[in-house]
Formats: C-alpha cells, structure tokens, sequence
C-alpha cells in the first residue's frame, strides 16, 4: 500500500475506517475513540501501537483533557491549543512524516470535522540504560555508553558539548526502513569538504533497510575492500565528542548503538579509550606496546615460519636443536602447522565470541589448555608452533580495531614466507606499506601524521603528549577550513 | 581481482618448491678432517633430534674422498635428513693435512655454502683428528664437539688461545702476509683439552706453542682489554688495562724490532707485579724467538721488514727484538689493597 497518496476526510469514522483497513494485521494497533462532555461533543480517535507508547501520557495528556472537555467541537489546530496537554505536537506534518512518527512510537490524533491529523509525540518504548560497553571498556574514565535510543543517544554527546556550534541534522536512510540517521558535526571546526561528502554518500545510500551502522559504513568509507578500517566506529559518546572536537564529522544511527566517525585515519587505531583520562606517560608507553604488538602478530608467525623453512642457520643453535626436537613425528611442514594451528585459534577465538559467558570460560580451558596441550601430545603441532601462533594471537587483542587487518595480512604474510623466506616477508611487508599509502578516508590520506607529508597535528599520534603542551588548534583537522570560534 | 587470485594460487603452489625444512636436517655440530695417502678423511659429529628431549643425541658419521668438497658431500650419502654444516662450532684439522698446507682444504671449507665463515679451526696435536672429536666430552647434554667450541669460545674470550675462524685463516693464508695461528688441542687422560697453538709457515704447519707462549703471543695479538698470563708455576693471571705495540725501530745498519707491554696486574706489591713482568719478558723473548725460528711470521714482523728495507727475504727472522714488560699493580679482590 501507497501511504503517501492516502488521503483524510472531515469524517472521523471514515478515517477510523480507512487506518484499521491499513494496519488490519497488526494486533499491536491500537484505536481509541474518545468523546468529550460538550453539547455537541468534541469527537476524536487516537491511533497508536501497544508498547510502543508511554500509557502515562496518553491517559493524562490526551484522553483525559478530551473526555473532560465541555466545550463544542473545535478544528485539530485549536484543540491543540486549548485541550491536549502535550509539548510535542505536529500539526497535519504530512502523510510520510506522520506515518514514519506514528510507526516510531507518536501517536495520531483526528477529530471529527477536521481531516488534519495531529501527531503526538508519545515515544516509550524500552530502552536499556547507557551502561559501559562491553567491547570498549576504561581503567578510568566515563563509563557511559550509546544505547539503541537514538535521541538518547544525541543528549550524551549534547551533555557533553554544550555549545551552539553543535550541529545535528537529520537524513533518512533505507528505503524501507526509514532509519534515521543524524549527521554530528561542529561548525566552525569540521571541515566543510568532508562534511559535504559524508553528507552525500550518506543520501546517496541504495539499502531498503539500515539496521546498524555497519551498513553505512561498509556503503560510504574509502576503499571498501580494504582490511583496514576506513570509517571509525565507537559506542562511547566521549570519543565521539573528542572526535568532533578534532572535526571530524559522526553519524548517529538509530537504534544502534554505534556511532561512525570520519575521517579515520591509521593512527586512530592505536589510540585507546583511556588514553587521554590516565598518565600520559603510562599512556606512550601502551601506545608504543601496541604499535609494536600489531607489527608481532603481523610477522610472528611469517617469521618463524621463514626461520624454520628458509633460513635455518638465523636460528641460534641451541634453539635450533630445541625447535628440531619439538618438531620430532610431527607429520606437517611448518607452514602446513602454522596455517592449521592459526585457523583452529581463530576458530576458537570465534567459538569464544559467540559463546554465552557461562560457557565461555570452559570454552577457553578446553581450547586453549586441554586441546593444546593434547595436540602437542598427540604430535599434531609442535610446542614451539602453539607458543608463536598463542602469542601472535594475544598481542593482536591489544589493537582490536584492526582484527580484520591482522587477521587478513597475517595469512597473507605466512604466504609470502613460504614462497620466499624473509625476503618474502620483506616484500609483503612492502606491499602493504603500499596498500597503506594509497587509502584515504574522505580524502584524507589514511598515514596522515604517520607518513604522510600532509601532517595535521603532531601531538597524538604515535606519542600522546600531555594535556599541557596539546595545541587544540592543531588537533588533525579542526580549524583547516575555518577559524575556531 | 582474477590476477590478484591467479598470482595467490601461483604462490601457494610454488611453496614447497625449494624451502626445506627444520625437520628435514640433521644439524653438524663439528668436524674433523685427516689426510692419509692422499685421501681425506672427514668425522662429522651430528646433532640428533630426540622426540623426547630437547637435548639432542650426538653420533659421528665418517666419509672418505680425495678432496675435501667430495668428503663432506658423501658424509651425508644414505640419509634421509640432509646434513647441515651450518652450525659447525668447530672444525679439527689433522697434523699430517696441516703439514701439507692448509690452503686447499681452507679454500674447500669457504666455497662449500653451508659452512659458515665463523666456524673455528683447531690443529689436531699428537692425535688423529677423529679420536680428538670423539673424545671430546658432552657439556650440559651438548654435543662434545659443540663443547668445545664452547671451551674455545670461552678461551678465546679471555685471550687464552688464538682467535682464529675460518674467514680470518682464509685471510691470513691467502692475502693478508701474517701467518695463521690456530689452537691446538690434544688428548690428555682421554679428554681433548687446548694444548697451545699451531704454528704456520707459508701456509703449513711449522711448529706449535705451549700455554704459557700462547698466552703470550695472545696477548701481542689482542685487541682487547684484558689477556691472560701463565707464572712459572703454571698458574693463571689476568692482566687489565692491556697495552701492546710491536713496532720496528731503525738502526744503523739494520731494522730490529722493539715489543713493548704495558698493563695492569691485580697483585699485592709492586715486587710481586716485577716478578709476574720478569716472567712474561721471557716468555715473549722465547715466544719471538720461537716465531723467527719456525718462521711463522704471526706478529707481522716480516711485513714490517719488508716495508722498511724493501726486500722480501726472510731477513726479519734474524733481527734483534729487544721487549719491555711493564706492569702496574692494582689491588685485587683476592685481599691486595689490605
């Protein structure tokens, strides 16, 4: 059915008519038809969907003030005025704008006499609180985290920037679902050039339906088919003020609780949640742990597997006679092992992700400890093939927003060992240098302040200086385009 | 995106093609080569990997040829694993091949690709090069020859035996006009143990050295800070703060050379650092007359006498060498500065 060529009379039993005909399926449709004590009497229906409303409002503030009503019957505009006693209430908004409001939790009000409808905003469905997420945790630091309420979601970061320069605007996406999604940006310090691009792949986005941000992100960031990520991603309303404030640009989904940040550059995946709320000197170092964790559970497993395969006389001897003898009746070559001990690790990994935590901690005795050890008993793998692809695995926690990428290069990598050693290595190594040098996120180069002559700020990024010696004018992009204000 | 896939497969097929694995090797920890009638005979001790030991087991495999190259070929000849030279400590090299010059075998050890440049040398003294290597004893579960390389290691370390690997006895021998000096070891008791150093002339063997003329020639050889000294008794000292010049100084009618040695002994009187000076005074005299009698020119004395009279003879065995010991006492640990 064609909502938007649906039309309304002056008479209310035909529009109550024609809504029940549209929603007939729908047993959480709810219409209350009300009568006021006037002679004539007021007329009206209210239209709205079980649990998607707060009862409170609709009893006190609506029905109520109408079933009380003394007077004559009156146009929607004056009973709006002089009956109802709601702070929200659209005015005959429109076919499409008041049926995406009324399927959002608002409800309809017509009365009789008068085709305008009014909407109502009556929004209380359930929400659960803004509670720490769970993949974002802090040692110190804010403990508030993004909801699926969208509005909700937009106060945490109004609370946390109170200025004018704050701007929310509003695009739909999804053809069918109508998702609202809010485009956050700060004026005077985004760069007009990104926001105008963001602006445009997000309109310009083809899906019937957006249920959770990926689904923009996958469609508007750079080089989709990249391991590393091109758009940032975040549930904790604090790193998105602190992006805004470097003037990048947020999209607020609703009913999801993740928030896209653009431009994202390499640097940013290094940068903790806490890492502005804990010393700074504590800070550089984890930072420095985590550049050099990714890089370990990059090469690790490549390395060791070129060692062993390529350049047996790099091994220092008595490891070597250790390795030798670990790898005694173990029936694989070393690449063979390091591929299928990697590919059983990310399966528990991801057994361990998808499993309820009450299972979990038996999940990860038994897969890491029993099936293991067992494994290394059973001649399967070699001990010292368990501790390299263990501690590759461990050190690529510490960078979690590029999982993808380390998970994607180090095959990649373990490859290019084979094939030709460390030289292999090397040129793997090299190629995704390269790979790097050509992303860009909203056309800003992706090594921006790593290797990137276009360095923006110098502050943060592969050390965090302290709060004293930052230069707020030079944070990455903000005040490029315009002078803070 | 098909190229991008058809160059991946192409890759994962080409894995394999050419490496080899850690598995596939047996891992040489040292070596010793002989000569009889012609005929090398080459004893490598291999390292074993044992499923259930870190430690390795160690056997000895033995291959003949006439060259050295063809020798370490057959070593590995009816195995399953491929011996790799790679991580060879040591190599002993018998009396009668050095007798003959060690050039061919030196040469034959360099171009063969596994043997590394650092693996050590070590001349075989009253003793088959074989029997050295298998009486060596194992240190910590470690192959008897990987300890000693160990051993000399340790030795070279303190300045108590040449330092002498294959890429500097390749030097000397071929281009650098200083003769080589290799360790010796010897059996004693049943167990092989440094016994001095071999001398070279020319290239082959012309002499050999006890402990205490090792220690000394060590000491003119070093370059580091510290060298060890042996008393009349036989016993060690340490010497610090270790200065050595060998130089030529001109006379008249004829160059001599002059040897000086300035260092610090950890003693308790200055009497007792003049005696230990006295005592090595001598030893470098018998040391240098040892040199010039053999004609192992280890110190550089001959190309010091050819730069300055311009002949190439061996004049510089037969030229006085006057040597000035100084030692300074310095309070020791052991109870000097009470």
């Amino acid at each position: 059915m064609n909502l938007s060529q649906l039309s309304f009379t002056t008479d209310l039993d035909e529009n109550i008519a024609r809504m029940k005909q549209i929603f007939a399926h729908d047993d959480t449709f709810i219409c209350r038809v009300v009568q006021g004590r006037g002679t004539p009497a007021l007329r009206a229906a209210l239209f709205f969907f079980d649990g998607m409303v707060n009862n409170e409002i609709i009893n006190e503030s609506i029905v109520k003030p109408i079933s009380l009503w003394t007077g004559a019957p009156m146009p929607m505009d004056a009973v709006i005025d002089e009956v109802l006693h709601v702070n929200d209430c659209p005015f005959d908004p429109g076919v499409d704008k008041l049926f995406a409001a009324f399927l959002y939790g608002d409800t309809i009000l017509f009365v009789d006499g008068d085709s305008r409808p009014a909407v109502l905003n009556t929004k209380g469905f359930v929400r659960r609180g803004p509670d720490e997420p769970d993949n974002e945790k802090v040692l110190r630091g804010p403990r508030e985290g993004f909801t699926e309420a969208f509005m909700g979601n937009l106060s945490l970061i109004r609370r946390r920037l109170r200025t004018p320069q704050l701007c929310f605007e509003f695009l739909q996406a999804g053809s069918v679902s109508h998702t609202t999604v809010c485009v956050c940006y700060l004026d005077g310090i985004a760069d007009t050039d990104v926001l105008a691009e963001v602006k445009r792949r997000v309109a310009a986005i083809p899906l019937d339906a957006v249920l959770d941000a990926n689904y923009l992100s996958e469609i508007i960031r750079d080089n989709r088919a990249s391991p590393f990520p091109t758009a940032g991603a975040t549930e904790r309303p604090d790193i998105v003020a602190a992006k805004l404030l470097e003037g990048r640009v947020a999209l607020i989904v609703d009913g999801t609780p993740v928030a896209l940040t653009l431009p994202h550059i390499l640097q940013e995946a290094f940068q903790a949640n806490d890492d502005y709320y804990i010393s700074y000197l504590y800070t550089n170092l984890t930072r420095w742990l985590r550049i050099l964790g990714f890089f370990l559970t990059l090469t690790l497993p490549a390395a060791y597997v070129s060692l062993l395969t390529w350049h047996q006389e790099m091994i220092p001897t008595r490891l070597l006679f250790s390795v030798a003898a670990a790898r005694q009746g173990v029936p694989f070559s070393t690449f063979a092992e390091a591929v299928g001990t990697l590919a059983v690790f990310e399966i528990l990994k991801e057994a361990g992700t998808r499993t309820p935590d009450t299972i979990g901690q038996a999940l990860s005795i038994v897969g890491g400890l029993v099936l293991g050890q067992a494994a290394v008993e059973a001649r399967f793998v070699s001990a010292p093939m368990v501790i390299v692809i263990a501690f590759s695995g461990v050190t690529a926690l510490i960078v979690p927003k590029l999982r993808t990428a380390a998970l994607v290069y180090r095959f990649f990598l373990l490859v290019c060992a084979a094939v030709l050693g460390l030289y292999g290595v090397l040129l793997g190594l090299g190629g995704i240098l390269a790979h790097l040098c050509r992303l860009r996120s909203c056309g800003v180069p992706y090594l921006t302040n790593l290797l990137s002559g276009e360095a923006r700020s110098r502050d943060d990024v592969v050390l965090r200086f302290p709060w004293f010696a930052m230069q707020p004018d030079h944070r990455f992009l903000a005040g490029r385009r315009g002078v803070r204000r | 995106m098909r190229r991008a896939c058809g160059a991946a497969l192409l890759c994962l097929l080409l894995c394999g093609c050419r490496w080899r694995d850690a598995g596939e090797l047996t891992p040489v920890t040292a070596g010793a080569v002989s000569q009889s009638d012609g005929a090398y005979t080459l004893t490598a001790e291999l390292a074993l990997p044992s499923a259930d030991s870190a430690v390795p087991q160690s056997m000895t495999v033995v291959s003949g040829a006439p060259g050295i190259a063809q020798a370490i070929d057959r070593a590995g000849a009816g195995r399953d694993t491929h011996l790799y030279w790679s991580h060879a400590r040591v190599l002993l090299l018998g009396t009668n091949l050095l007798r003959g010059g060690m050039e061919e075998t030196v040469r034959a050890l360099t171009v063969s690709s596994e043997v590394r440049p650092s693996v050590r040398l070590c001349a075989v003294k009253n003793a088959q090069a074989d029997t050295v290597l298998t009486a060596c004893s194992s240190v910590s579960g470690d192959p008897p020859g990987f300890a000693l390389g160990d051993s000399i290691d340790l030795a070279v370390s303190r300045s108590q035996t040449p330092d002498m690997p294959l890429y500097r006895a390749l030097d000397r021998t071929l281009s650098d006009g200083i003769d080589p000096v290799l360790p010796a070891v010897s059996v004693r008791s049943g167990q092989a143990v440094l016994d001095g150093a071999a001398l070279f002339s020319s290239g082959a063997l012309c002499g050999w050295l006890d402990e205490a003329q090792t220690g000394a020639l060590c000491l003119l050889l070093t370059a580091g800070d510290t060298a060890t000294i042996y008393d009349a008794g036989g016993a060690r000292e340490q010497l610090h703060d270790l200065s050595a010049t060998v130089r030529a100084d001109s006379t008249d009618s004829a160059p001599a050379y002059s040897v000086a040695v300035s260092a610090a002994l950890a003693c308790e009187s200055q009497a007792q650092a003049q005696q230990a000076a006295d005592e090595l005074r001598a030893q470098c005299v018998q040391l240098i007359e040892t040199l010039q009698q053999t004609g192992c020119d280890a110190l550089g004395l001959g190309r010091v006498w050819a730069q300055q009279t311009g002949e190439t003879d061996a004049g510089w065995r037969d030229a006085p060498v006057a040597v000035s010991v100084t030692l300074r006492c310095t309070p020791s640990a052991e109870g000097g500065s009470r």
